[in-house]
């Protein structure tokens, strides 16, 4: 075995370029699939712990009604002798521009829920105790993690501004908690006492909500629940973390989107660089074969060689992947801070499984990158073994076969869409076999084009060009797993562009749909998005009376917490024309109105209606301030605007049902000669005496809104980069692998006559050729995928219903990137083909 | 004597909750500052039932009741009820503002609460701490509580309440002695620093009725309680390692009440001192070198550390020699730092009478 | 036979070759000068590696000596620079091997018009030469077939086409009947007789066999990389 190994392995030595470039493809296809790997494991994890951090070890929360939870219920129960909750107040502030979650605490309640790992905690430390106190001691003062402090350049006694909603708060930094390395999730979290975070985010008097610890005593929920009012109520925690994470759910799909091509891709890539080491040596092994190597041996020594040479290449892309993650990571949590949560960035966390499936995607690829062709080498008798087109042959033979089995996984894919209704998991798989299946196909495209392309090319650069192309048909076995590997990753490009191109046409569509009113008013939002006291009802009437105002309609919007997640509730006075704000997908809006004023029902959200099922005439249960009311469903509406949805109702029956008549917003209509700009002016500065009011015209929210969304897909970008890395390893690796086997044939024409250009000329053109191929042939798998991701991924995920839209920008660019990235990579192999006139390989067979 | 409990839980349960604590916490004490507080330095006139209320401006307060009781066939139960006041800053004596949260009060305040269950050679005990924002802990005019608990002055005594899983207290207190000033008019200095002193007085004998409930049964129960009141600013110095603090009700009529501060190597602090209450109410004052204590036997905590488990105390001027021997050797607080709080019983002469009594220690400064 | 005796075609000139093998320097070609007339058929005879493909490589320019100097119909071409001497060579030389070295992504009738196309001929007149030369050779039938469907003899004809479609004034020819059985080599040699001679080109032929030398003008070998003249030995 020693003797077959060194055999085959001398070659290798003797020829590091091929070597590197395997070890190179697996590293990279490695890297890839980690790194996406990581960014989607840190983000869960640093969004997990933030969570923990944030609610810790409660088992249930009390949460309160539409007009919040009023500090009483909590004194109230601790009086009664219920003793383990602790209050909190919670919301979201700015520093330098970075948001901050602030928690804002009771210190005596809090031990057995949260562990605050102060500074100076450890033996001998005295001025922890001293932090923590001061709490109660210093007016305004936090307590912030030691990487928020260093990022913002805050040490323990200085100054700083917190901003919430337009208003500013010193704040002093009285200690830092935790150490530059591991944040136990808090970063990105303030902690300060209850009182000041009462009084920052404008929630005097109330809590956000009460953390509850049950044990297996069921009398203490009993006897809690008989404590509370009719619209307080004691939820499980394991349902408001789910609907927080929920919150982070689009990223997770789109990056466990992303983390499913990347597996693909980098499996490719790794299948390529090694699958080209076996064949490479068909002649050597050969010659084993004839000098009577049994096929066991010859195999078992190929597995060998390729899991040394694939342990190598696992454990560079393992660190590459590291690093690549690390980028991702501050990408992706740079993102998530903005959006959705206050999530720590840069902490990358190699988790167990991301090596697991680093090293496993790694061998098993390898393994049958190796066997296969290993077995296909020496299935022939020796002499046969020595032919190179042998090989080529049988890759045709089985093109029929390829077909079949993505036939075959294709209609799986359906059989499984068809029988999972909202199954997530069933989905990703589904999606998955459809670009497995086109990855199978890849090969019979090439072969099917090819004839088009060559005459296509002769006609552009000569016969060189026809060459070009019938060397990518005729090294099919090698060109035909690169062109597969950028098929998948341009065809991310395309699916993933398609879906948000799509859903962004869609939004842009709602958004002028629903954005009715000329200009909008609105009190900030505080904690918990809950804005206490609305427009003062005085100002309201001044408001009205702006010249150029028309007509206005209010809004209350409130937050409910049930047992199956927060629902946003709006309370609209309809004005006669607002109606037309809504794009009902079921109902008639000639029946639904009449029913809506007359406070006979609700509206819902397309999202809520698909997520708890519901249809027209179902009722649905609201905790109401006079305890559970059914309510019945009058019609479904088109809506991006939240994951779980939201419901509309009628403000009066908003008020009869919840007490509480405070508006929250305006929809104000202009008339038809006023100039919005002097109106909004003139809003401002009636509004100013009062209170601080968001003041926006349509298009400044319709414009706000597309940005958000923008950035929310910022992470895309992503996409792109690694698209284009992965198609410029597989490119280059083919082209190289090429060139090197071609070595004879660029010498027969060179000894032709041709010029060191004119090769370099037919190399770019057969990687252009390649990229061209697979980004052709991507464009109807990124459609079939983005479909996929429109209608089942996005739908499953979070219920909106988004029109399909196919942006030709982003198919041209896709197909630009196939190409551009194709003709990168065939720049060394150009280059490397001509560098010495190749002089004995002209006599060689 | 209880403020090296107070200062001293409080700081370290809430921020040092998982873990263990050394001596070295004494530092943190010195760390309040005491700046900005009133302080405990000249005799003052104490009226009452106001004396009985809080007093702000001081840094720190006390109502400490400790007590013995029979149920039902003689079953005794031991029992304390304490409630800390500690000032973290000085309060702001500012209006509240508008739009101020109720929250805001940089007073905490913290209470233990024990039951001592002979027959079932039981301990149980609890404890709690709250901000002091007048609704969930504070003082209102005589009353005091935290959360559920409470001690507040009824029409001819006190009514203490407190309950915790399924242990409860109910208890009238009859007041039966005046109270009584200790130290100099009610000015007990600890040490030769002016001001390192507190405003202490007792109300040492108050017949108590009412009811504990233990795991469902509820007893009638009758006894006596000790009430101690302090209250001032300043620490005790470094010299002290901890204290030995008793309060006995002896059977002819007399209290006795005496606390042995303990210097480092273990030998008495010459501020030691103590009273002695005759049945009418009048007060002897006892100085250190008036009362010989002798240690007879030791119990070992099964959480470290050993305490003194029987002592022999004598009053020589007085003709008073006294056994004292715990009901039951674990009536250990398991807070931090740890101390041993319980119920004894007495047993001796003075001059050629048998007494017997029956009493509450305090030993703090021995767990390890 | 010999057309124009007065006109040198090869001139070589103290031509020395060596190669790094296994860090000692082997010289292959020493000092080398010889002139071959325009027209004649020079044989080259020399053991596997004395070094007559080294002197085939360095007459057509694929590769460089290390000193001295080839001319060939006058130009010098050793000074010339790699595009210079690609597109000279591509004008001036056709090349026969062994092994064919027919290219397998192209037809029989792209494999010769590729030449063609290098030196940039026009469609029209490349179509119509290549049909006629490979109706010299035998195989106009065969156009359109690709390299791998042909017999060794088949695809020796279509490099001889290949080799002289462009009319060269030198043709080197490296063992052209090397692979061939006799009667197969025997249709080559007449081949290359009948078209080589009418253009009144130079024949260069590498080879093992006394048979195919004794068919030369002139024969010469190569021995410890000097050039001997075995003509009189032959005739």
């Amino acid at each position: 075995m020693g003797n077959i190994l060194k055999a085959l392995s001398s070659y290798l030595f003797r020829h590091p370029g091929q070597l590197a470039l395997a070890i190179i493809g697996l590293a990279v296809g490695i890297a890839v699939i980690v790194a996406v790997d990581i960014a989607n494991e840190s983000a869960r994890k640093s969004f997990d712990s933030s969570l923990t951090a944030v609610t810790g070890d409660a088992t249930h929360q009390i949460i309160g009604g539409a007009t919040g939870l009023d500090e009483s219920v909590y004194i109230d129960l601790r009086l009664g002798g219920i003793r383990t909750i602790a209050p909190i107040v919670e919301g979201v502030v700015r520093i330098e521009g970075e948001t901050y979650q602030l928690l804002g605490i009771d210190i005596f309640a809090e031990t057995s829920f949260r562990d605050y790992q102060v500074e100076g905690s450890g033996s001998g430390g005295s001025s922890g105790a001293g932090g923590v106190f001061s709490l109660l001691t210093e007016d305004n003062g936090v307590l912030m993690m030691r990487r928020s402090a260093a990022r913002l350049g805050l040490k323990t006694g200085d100054p700083f501004t917190a901003r919430v909603f337009g208003a500013e708060h010193q704040g002093i930094v009285l200690s830092l908690m935790g150490d530059e390395e591991s944040s136990n999730g808090l970063d990105r979290v303030l902690i300060t006492d209850i009182s000041v975070a009462q009084e920052w985010l404008g929630l005097v008097g109330k809590l956000s909500r009460i953390d509850v610890m049950i044990g297996d005593e069921d009398n203490l929920r009993a006897s809690i629940e008989a404590k509370l009012p009719p619209d307080v109520q004691l939820l499980n925690a394991e349902r408001r973390n789910n609907s927080l994470q929920e919150m982070s759910s689009g990223f997770n799909t789109s990056l466990t989107a992303m983390s499913l091509f990347a597996l693909l891709v980098g499996v490719f890539l790794i299948y390529n660089c090694m699958s080209f080491m076996v064949l490479q040596r068909r002649p050597i092994i050969g010659v084993l074969r004839a000098l009577g190597v049994t096929r066991e041996q010859l195999v078992a020594a190929l597995i060998i060689e390729g899991l040394v040479i694939a342990t190598i290449g696992v454990l560079i892309g393992l660190f590459t992947g590291k690093f690549l993650g690390e980028q991702l990571v501050s990408l992706v949590s740079g993102n998530l801070s903005d959006h959705y949560y206050s999530v720590r960035g840069g902490e990358v966390t190699l988790a167990a499984t991301t090596i697991l499936k680093g090293v496993v995607a790694g061998l098993l690829a390898t393994l049958i990158a190796v066997v296969v062709p290993a077995i296909e080498a020496v299935s022939y008798p020796p002499r046969l073994t020595l032919v190179r087109s042998v090989v080529e042959e049988s890759v045709h033979n089985i093109l029929g076969w390829l077909a079949l089995a993505a036939g075959l996984l294709v209609i799986v894919a359906g059989v499984v869409l068809t029988f999972t209704d909202v199954n997530l998991i069933a989905g990703f798989f589904a999606l998955f076999l459809v670009i497995v299946s086109s990855a199978l196909l890849a090969p019979l495209v090439v072969k099917l084009m090819t004839p088009l392309l060559t005459i296509i090319m002769g006609y552009a650069v000569g016969l060189p060009g026809r060459i070009a192309v019938r060397g990518i048909l005729k090294s099919l076995s090698r060109t035909g797993v690169a062109i597969a590997a950028l098929t998948i990753a341009v065809a991310e490009i395309v699916g993933m562009g398609v879906m948000i191109g799509s859903f962004r046409e869609n939004v842009e569509d709602w958004l002028i749909t629903s954005l009715h009113s000329d200009i909008y008013v609105a009190a900030p939002a505080r904690g918990g998005g809950l804005s206490l006291n609305g427009i003062d009802p005085e100002l309201i009437t001044k408001l009205s009376q702006v010249n150029g105002v028309s007509h206005y309609s209010g809004a209350r919007g409130v937050k409910l917490e049930t047992e199956n997640g927060s629902i946003q509730l709006r309370a609209v006075d309809m004005s006669p024309d607002g109606g037309n704000a809504y794009d009902f997908l079921m109902g008639y809006p000639a029946e639904i109105w009449p029913a809506f004023n007359a406070g006979e029902g609700v509206i819902i959200t397309d999202p809520y209606a698909y997520n708890f099922g519901l249809n027209i005439g179902d009722s649905l249960t609201l905790p109401t301030k006079l305890g559970s009311r059914e309510f019945k469903v009058l019609g479904i509406y088109r809506d991006y605007n939240a994951n779980q949805g939201s419901i509309t109702i009628n403000r009066s029956a908003y008020i009869t049902y919840w007490q509480d008549e405070v508006i929250s917003s305006l929809g104000i209509y202009l008339r038809e000669d006023a100039d919005e700009v002097a109106v909004i002016d003139q809003l401002n500065a009636v509004g100013a005496p009062y209170q601080a009011l968001i003041i926006g015209s349509n298009k400044q929210i319709r414009e706000m809104s597309l940005r958000v969304f923008d950035r929310t897909f910022i992470i895309t970008n992503v996409l792109y980069w690694l698209a284009m890395i992965v198609a410029f390893v597989g490119v280059l690796a083919a082209a190289l692998a090429l060139s090197l086997e071609r070595g004879k044939e660029i010498a027969i024409l060179r000894a032709l006559g041709m010029t060191r250009a004119q090769v370099s000329k037919l190399i770019v053109v057969q990687c252009g050729t390649m990229g061209l191929l697979a980004g052709l042939f991507a464009l109807p798998v990124g459609m079939i995928s983005g479909w996929l991701l429109i209608n089942v991924i996005n739908r499953r995920a979070f219920g909106w219903q988004i029109d399909m839209i196919i942006p030709i920008d982003t198919l041209l660019s896709a197909l630009a990137i196939a190409i551009v990235t194709a003709l990168i990579a065939a720049i060394y192999p150009a280059w490397y083909a001509t560098k010495s006139a190749p002089v004995s390989t002209l006599r060689e067979e | 004597m209880r403020i090296f409990i107070i200062l001293i839980v409080m700081l370290c349960n809430v921020a040092y909750a998982q873990q263990n604590v050394s001596s070295g916490r004494l530092d943190i004490l010195r760390d309040v500052a005491e700046v900005g507080f009133l302080r405990a330095t000249t005799v003052k006139p104490f009226t009452f039932p106001k004396d009985h209320g809080a007093h702000p401006g001081y840094r720190h307060e006390w109502w400490y009741s400790t007590g013995n009781l029979e149920g039902p066939e003689g079953r005794r139960f031991g029992y304390e009820l304490t409630f800390f006041r500690l000032a973290l800053a000085p309060e702001d004596k500012k209006q509240i503002e508008e739009n101020k949260s109720g929250w805001k009060t940089p007073v905490a305040f913290a209470a233990h609460f024990a039951v001592t269950d002979v027959e079932e050679e039981d301990f149980h005990f609890f404890d709690r701490y709250s901000r002091a924002d007048g609704r969930l802990a504070g003082t209102k005019g005589t009353r005091v509580w935290l959360e559920d608990w409470s001690l507040e002055q009824s029409e001819d005594g006190w009514v203490i309440k407190a309950s915790e899983g399924d242990i409860k207290l109910n208890l009238d207190l009859k007041q039966v002695k005046p109270p009584v000033l200790n130290g100099d008019q009610g000015l007990s200095r600890k040490s030769e620093a002016i001001g390192n002193a507190t405003y202490y007085y007792t109300l040492p004998r108050l017949q108590s009725t009412g009811s504990i409930e233990i795991s469902g049964e509820t007893f009638s129960v009758e006894g006596l309680t000790w009430l101690d009141r302090e209250w001032g600013t300043s620490a005790l110095s470094s010299d002290q390692q901890g204290w030995d603090w008793y309060a006995l009700h002896l059977s002819d009529g007399s209290d006795l009440m005496f606390y042995n501060l303990r210097n480092m190597d273990n030998s008495r602090h010459s501020y030691s001192a103590g009273s002695l209450i005759s049945p009418t109410g009048e007060k002897t004052s006892l100085k250190a070198e008036d009362v010989i204590i002798e240690v007879t036997d030791y119990w070992e905590s099964p959480l470290g550390g050993r305490y003194p488990s029987q002592w022999r105390l004598s009053i020589p001027n007085h003709g008073i020699n006294l056994n004292i021997k715990p009901v039951i050797n674990n009536q250990e607080l398991n807070t931090i730092p740890r101390y041993w709080e319980g119920a004894v019983d007495v047993i001796g002469q003075r001059g050629e009478d048998i007494i017997e009594g029956q009493g509450y220690v305090e030993l703090t400064g021995y767990s390890r | 036979m010999i057309s124009d005796k007065n006109t040198v075609s090869i001139h070589i000139k103290n031509l020395s070759k060596g190669y790094l093998e296994g860090g000692r320097q082997h010289q292959v070609l020493h000092d080398v000068s010889v002139d071959i007339l325009k027209g004649e058929t020079v044989a080259l005879l020399g053991r596997s590696g004395s070094g007559k493909s080294t002197l085939l490589n360095l007459i057509s320019g694929i590769d460089i000596p290390d000193s001295g100097e080839v001319q060939i119909e006058g130009k010098t071409i050793t000074s010339m620079k790699d595009r210079e001497r690609t597109i000279f060579r591509r004008e001036n030389i056709g090349f026969v091997y062994q092994f064919f070295n027919l290219i397998p992504t192209l037809n029989v009738g792209e494999n010769l018009r590729l030449v063609l196309e290098l030196c940039e001929l026009g469609k029209k007149d490349s179509m119509r030469q290549c049909e006629d030369m490979l109706d010299a050779v035998g195989l106009k039938d065969r156009i359109d077939s690709y390299p791998d469907t042909l017999s060794g003899g088949e695809q020796q004809r279509v490099a001889i086409a290949r080799a002289l479609i462009n009319q060269p004034c030198v043709v080197l020819a490296d063992e052209p009947t090397g692979n061939l059985d006799d009667y197969t080599a025997d249709i080559v040699w007449k081949l290359l007789d009948k078209l080589v001679r009418p253009i009144g080109g130079t024949i260069l032929l590498a080879t093992h066999s006394a048979d195919a030398a004794r068919r030369c003008d002139r024969v010469f070998e190569l021995v410890d990389g000097r050039l001997l003249d075995r003509t009189e030995s032959f005739k």
